[in-house]
């Protein structure tokens, strides 16, 4: 199966730039062409990172780093699952953005369909993370799949209101 | 704890004292009294026989700590994680030395292992796929099968550019750009295996160099749980992350060392459920050394 290397789309909307992002974040993660396209307000989409290796760490908290010194007020949203988990294992990795929302992980163990649902970094997040989600194949409450007392552990560091929308 | 000499169990609620003639003391840390904890984690004077831990979770809780004293070098997972098996072959290994090696001392494999040899870092590309492909095949939760491919990145940047020294012991690739091709001679290639017992997806590579050590291992590890702003390298090469997001993505990790011959890691996902039922596992990570 093809790999996907890192992509993403730019938009220019009123005064905020918004950018999605989509792939893997890895040593080959060329950031700088995107440094050169945000500037001012920007929220970053992560909803289809798939993958960040160690290397790709780096450069990700370089990419922050750099955006946030040019004074670029980052707004994360929709932070897909391996995502979360960087949020939660390293110490920088969103230092200086927000994080308004994250994808939750659900899964239907009867038809092994997964699912995420948007949970916004307010304070009732920890409560609507724990909502059964409904399988659209057979209707079975999922689980969220991954711990609870774990996947939200960074929202003290890095959640704070938000001033960007989509 | 275990001596060798007499062939004598001693079983006790005390840490064993520095310089005790114990060939080996198992730990079960939830059993420990707050002195003995404290001890450990730098109250006191650390006992010199090796030790292995056995722990239901709060030695995870501690591991930070731990790392600080370099004591943690082995360590099992009691709660849902290691096996029987395992606790056989780590003591095995700590006691008797000899072979060391092998992904096959953990698994017996339910679907066809399969190996591949490494001779440029290009490779690593087509090495993830191999292993998307392998983890897929064993129909494991797609979450585990991105975590494996993570465990094959990893391992592969290890063995590729940290690994090969030169005739001194100088490192040749370890402050190389991660994006500059490495290409290495045959002697040199490192191997790679997968293999899966129907319950846990299994990986390793072996290079040649036997250049890890055991200091540096533990460094690094406790550099990353401290979490403090040394968390990542910006010198040219690697982020110093690699141990650390390989000890996050699997269920055990195991490190063997033959000093200036070989070093082996293994990774062991346990693959029968969910990723939740995965994350919930108590981790094992042990590393064992030979002549």
């Amino acid at each position: 199966m093809a790999r996907k290397p890192l992509s993403w789309k730019v938009e220019p909307q009123n005064d905020v730039t918004w950018v999605a992002l989509s792939g893997e974040i890895t040593e080959a993660s060329d950031f700088a062409p995107l440094v050169q396209q945000v500037s001012g307000p920007a929220v970053m989409d992560l909803a289809e990172v798939s993958r960040i290796n160690s290397s790709g760490i780096r450069q990700w908290i370089n990419f922050v780093s750099a955006l946030t010194r040019a004074g670029c007020r980052l707004t994360l949203q929709r932070c897909s699952p391996p995502v979360v988990a960087q949020l939660n294992m390293s110490t920088d990795f969103a230092r200086g953005a927000v994080v308004r929302s994250v994808l939750a992980p659900y899964y239907c163990t009867d038809c092994k369909q997964e699912y995420t649902r948007e949970i916004a970094l307010d304070e009732h997040a920890a409560e609507r993370l724990m909502e059964p989600y409904t399988c659209a194949q057979c209707g079975a409450a999922c689980e969220l799949d991954d711990l609870p007392d774990f996947f939200l552990s960074f929202q003290a560091r890095h959640a704070a209101p938000h001033e960007h929308t989509r | 704890m275990l001596r060798t000499v007499s062939a004598e169990l001693e079983i006790g609620d005390a840490l064993p004292p520095p310089g005790a003639p114990y060939d080996l003391a198992l730990i079960h840390y939830e059993g420990l009294t707050a002195d003995a904890r404290a001890q450990l984690l730098g109250a006191g004077p650390a006992p010199s026989c090796p030790l292995l831990f056995i722990s239901d979770g709060d030695c995870h809780r501690d591991l930070p700590g731990l790392l600080e004293r370099r004591l943690l070098t082995n360590l099992l997972g009691r709660q849902n994680g290691a096996t029987p098996k395992d606790l056989s072959v780590t003591v095995d290994k700590l006691l008797k030395g000899g072979d060391i090696f092998g992904l096959d001392k953990y698994l017996t494999a339910s679907v066809e292992p399969r190996s591949f040899t490494i001779a440029r870092s290009t490779q690593k590309e087509w090495l993830l796929e191999q292993a998307e492909d392998y983890a897929r095949a064993c129909d494991v939760h797609p979450r585990l099968v991105s975590l494996y491919c993570t465990v094959a990145d990893e391992f592969v940047s290890n063995a590729v550019y940290n690994a090969p020294v030169d005739e001194h012991g100088n490192s040749r690739y370890r402050n190389v750009d991660r994006c500059t091709e490495v290409l290495l001679a045959p002697h040199e290639q490192v191997h790679v295996e997968f293999s899966y017992d129907g319950y846990r997806l299994g990986i390793s590579t072996a290079d040649p160099f036997g250049s890890l050590t055991r200091e540096r291992l533990l460094q690094y590890l406790a550099k990353c749980f401290r979490r403090g702003p040394d968390q990542v390298d910006q010198r040219t090469g690697g982020a110093g992350l690699g141990f650390y997001c390989i000890y996050q993505s699997v269920t055990h990790f195991t490190v063997n060392i033959a000093p200036s011959r070989r070093t082996e890691l293994i990774g062991l996902l346990d693959a029968s459920g969910t990723y939740r039922d995965f994350a919930g596992k108590q981790k094992s990570f042990n590393i064992f050394m030979t002549e």
